[in-house]
């Protein structure tokens, strides 16, 4: 017995060491050390005796491969290189000798020559005879001129470098060593950056591909923002790409990589960007984003927005099938959008694809890029690889009849199918429908595209930026809606543009349902069916107020429509709360009328929530499976900690209140949210309430 | 197996001491993961779905001239009537010998009873970099179930792999339990 436990206590504390012993592995503790990025070659080394080094580098990327079914465009995917190699422009490029030393540094130019640091004047080397190793790094620190029209513009520099990981910070390369005999100009250094593995098994293609469509992006941002100062972007900006693997795994570390989602994203905090570049070394499989040019853009798009303007996004998951977080939905309609006014627009797609074009027109459509589209896998016929597919919608088509997914779960259902005849405004909480309906604003693209001229988008930078549009602090809480409005009033420099050309288009051509407010779209005879996210609560008064009575129309929370949530655009009203502003609110009163004698008496609530909120959902997890996802879910009333103040009660209480706001940081405003309480309960569609919002001695407070 | 008390001694010394060394030692300022509780918007080419069923892909290398059997094991938390779908993707230099690269399970699961699906390949050997996907979906009610996963043969070797393994030296180092 004795002899047994001693070996039981024997074998438990040899496990427990072994166990809590620290991980002992080589290439681990390599990775664990944080390493600083090499420094930047930026020095022009001068030599008395010196000759020149010349050559052209260029990288490789995938095409795409059409879709066709009857000759329409159904879907695109990742295909085979291109034919021709594009250049490498403006990358640093680092001249050793054989001893390893530098010997120069340089730049390549806007066609991939090898250039001095000037960018302009040959690449001198020592007249010296030795062997001599070119690198090409996939990182640049250039200014951009000023463009003609607007001589004063502000410095844009674009300073980007591609690292392989979060640990060493290593810059991508290619590289090529060749042989001087220290007298005769050294020539044809050519370097390529390969897209296929059969070539390079490093693929370098996809790290100079995404400093590719970065560099395009910046210069169309330079070219097309007329004199707006965009040195916001000035910034260093640091890009994690490696092949094979998926970024996700840095934010869950212990997640198994063969179930983790994969994909790319930005960080907001940090400022980085991660573009997937497969899972567990596969490329052919999953989703990889190297090569999606799209994709790319529109993450960089959210660094725009956070650099120049605001991000407020709460992020999250989000689909391009039902309503959402309006913060949501405008983030990523602006990033699509963005995405896609750089590849539509001609100079930029000649720069990452000038094979496109051509291609779309042989296949009888029109040249221009109006798609938005992220691949999965790739096909290529030389390596007898086909599973390339993807998910694509033309940007330029109706927003009630838009394209359909074309594999998956959902394959047959429409992106952000919306309906601005029975629902006008959801527009605003689809970010499908942001995206499209910005688009045919900016373009001149089709039937659904605007007929007057297009917009130009200096107009819809500074809508957007942080000098004159919503970037601007006073947005603390944003949608689509603000930013239309802010579009709208630069129209109007030339008073009533907006009403003449662009209002009936906007909500009726469009069919994306992004009606405004000020355009009378949702008042009829003294009555607001919707209010704006966000409206600022202005006033308190003891008359009515000005703007006239306020009215809310519950809806289910129905599978499609809202993704079984709490509906934003029908069953939620938002209101900006500024108590320096409102200073002798202390309280806030709503009371309820039910309207419509057919419709479902419903009960609300009243959250006040505080910046940068999560929303507080009406459903919580009830059980989880073995894996700990939530497996079904029911209905709560609980608030989170991003709600400062509440009244959730249950019952016919036909006032809801919440007090002693003046306790409240007043620095901060706050965001009034009536909510409808409408989890797995079914609301007729004729429901409506009046509400009326007073304050603690029963005055009225108005936007 | 016998333990001798010297021994026995020795190693409860030498746990005493590896807890006392642990819990005096300083902490080391290590970056956290950074991606806590950040606003980070991530896409899926799926849409939304209810990531309810487990998967787990399972490898068996056979006897017979390098074949493996991989199954696709599927538990679901609730009785599924309707039909399930699955997909296998076999990546470069994997060869279907037997099973079916896709197609629907019809017959209906039974509440947290293991369906396997399983297929043989030929390829798929850990001496070379070789992978499987699969993806499982079905339409229950108004929810769209899916799940995927992607299996490497050389995990190991892989870059998620140091990341989990530096990430959890880091953990340690600063102390935390992952």
């Amino acid at each position: 017995m004795k002899r047994n436990f001693n070996t039981a206590l024997f074998c438990g504390l040899t496990l427990y060491l072994m166990a809590c012993s620290p991980i002992k592995n080589s290439q681990f503790e390599y990775y664990s050390t944080l390493k600083s990025e090499a420094k930047e070659c930026l020095q022009n080394y001068p030599y008395t005796s010196s000759t020149s080094m010349t050559g052209t580098a260029v990288f490789f990327k995938r095409g795409v491969n059409l879709g066709l079914e009857f000759g329409a465009l159904k879907n695109l995917s990742l295909g085979d290189p291109l034919q021709a190699g594009l250049p490498i422009r403006y990358a640093e490029v680092v001249v050793y000798n054989s001893a390893k030393e530098i010997v120069q540094c340089g730049m390549t130019d806007a066609l991939g020559h090898l250039k001095a640091t000037d960018g302009t004047s040959d690449l001198a080397i020592p007249a010296k005879a030795d062997s001599y190793t070119v690198r090409i790094l996939s990182r640049m620190n250039i200014s951009l001129a000023a463009p003609g029209a607007f001589p004063a513009k502000p410095e844009i520099k674009v300073h980007v470098a591609i690292k392989k990981d979060l640990y060493t910070n290593e810059i991508h390369y290619v590289t090529k060593t060749v042989s001087s005999n220290g007298v005769d100009s050294v020539t044809n250094v050519d370097l390529t950056a390969f897209a296929r593995q059969t070539d390079s098994l490093e693929v370098e293609g996809g790290a100079f591909n995404i400093l590719n469509s970065i560099l395009t992006t910046y210069d169309f941002i330079r070219n097309n923002t007329g004199a707006a100062d965009t040195s916001c972007l000035n910034d260093k900006l640091n890009v994690y790409w490696r092949l094979g693997f998926n970024p996700f795994q840095y934010s869950s570390p212990n997640s198994d990589p063969s179930y983790l989602q994969n994909g790319s994203y930005y960080e907001p905090i940090a400022q980085n960007l991660f573009i997937t570049g497969g899972r567990l070394d596969d490329i052919s499989i999953d989703v990889t984003n190297h090569f999606d040019d799209y994709v790319i853009i529109h993450e960089f798009s959210h660094h725009i927005e956070n650099k120049c303007g605001q991000l407020l996004s709460p992020g999250g998951s989000h689909y391009i099938l039902s309503r959402v977080d309006p913060r949501l939905a405008w983030a990523e309609g602006w990033a699509n959008f963005m995405a896609a006014e750089v590849m539509s627009n001609a100079a930029s797609i000649a720069n990452i694809n000038p094979e496109v074009g051509p291609k779309f027109v042989a296949a009888g459509l029109p040249s221009q890029w109006t798609y938005f589209f992220g691949s999965k896998g790739f096909s290529d016929s030389l390596q007898n690889i086909g599973n390339g597919t993807g998910f694509m919608f033309d940007l330029k088509k109706s927003g009630n009849n838009p394209d359909t997914w074309q594999y998956g779960t959902y394959m047959g259902s429409s992106f952000d199918k919306v309906d601005p005849n029975r629902y006008p405004g959801e527009g605003h909480f689809r970010e499908g429908a942001i995206t499209r309906g910005l688009f045919k604003l900016a373009n001149a693209c089709g039937v659904n595209c605007t007929t007057s001229t297009p917009i130009t988008f200096d107009k819809f930078w500074n809508s957007m930026n942080r000098i004159s549009g919503i970037g601007q602090p006073n947005f603390v809480f944003k949608s689509s809606h603000d930013f239309l409005e802010k579009l709208k009033s630069l129209v109007d420099a030339v008073p009533g543009t907006w009403a003449a050309k662009y209002a009936a288009f906007n909500q009726l051509q469009t069919s994306e349902a992004l009606h405004l407010f000020s355009d009378g779209a949702f008042t009829s005879t003294g009555i607001n069916r919707w209010i704006p996210y966000g409206t600022n609560l202005t006033t308190v008064t003891g008359g009515a107020c000005g703007i006239g009575q306020f009215y809310i129309e519950p809806r289910s929370d129905d599978p499609v429509l809202t993704s079984t949530n709490s509906d934003q655009r029908y069953s939620n009203h938002f209101f900006t709360v500024d108590l320096n502003t409102l200073a002798s609110v202390d309280e806030i009163n709503v009371a309820f009328t039910k309207q419509n004698s057919s419709g479902t008496t419903t009960e609300f609530d009243l959250l006040l929530f505080q910046q940068d909120y999560f929303f507080n959902a009406d459903y919580s997890c009830l059980s989880t499976s073995a894996s700990g996802t939530c497996t079904s879910y029911g209905p709560t009333r609980a608030v989170t900690s991003d709600v400062v103040r509440s009244d959730r009660r249950s019952g016919g209480v036909l006032t809801k209140t919440i007090k002693n706001l003046r306790a409240l940081d007043l620095t901060k405003k706050y965001l009034l949210n009536i909510r409808a309480y409408t989890p797995n309960k079914t609301i007729a569609s004729v429901t409506d309430y009046s509400y009326i919002i007073t304050n603690q001695a029963g005055l009225k407070i108005c936007p | 197996m016998s333990v001798k008390k010297p021994q026995l001694i020795f190693l409860i010394l030498l746990a005493i001491g590896f807890g006392l060394v642990k819990l005096t030692q300083p902490k080391p300022m290590v970056r956290p993961s950074f991606l806590g509780q950040v606003n980070v918007s991530q896409y899926s080419s799926q849409g939304i779905v209810d990531r309810v069923i487990q998967l787990k892909l399972r490898t068996e290398n056979l006897t017979k001239s390098g074949e493996t059997e991989i199954t696709a094991n599927i538990i679901l938390p609730f009785d599924l009537r309707e039909e399930l779908h699955f997909k296998w993707t076999l990546g470069q230099n994997v060869i279907l010998q037997e099973g079916l690269l896709e197609g629907i399970s019809p017959d209906g699961i039974k509440k947290n009873q293991i369906e396997k699906i399983k297929i043989t390949v030929k390829g798929y050997t850990v001496d070379q970099l070789r992978h499987i996907g699969f993806e499982v979906w079905a339409l229950h009610g108004e929810r769209r179930l899916y799940a995927d996963g992607l299996i490497s043969s050389q995990q190991e070797k892989s870059f998620e792999n140091i990341v989990q393994h530096v990430e959890k030296m880091k953990a340690q180092k600063l102390g935390i339990s992952k």
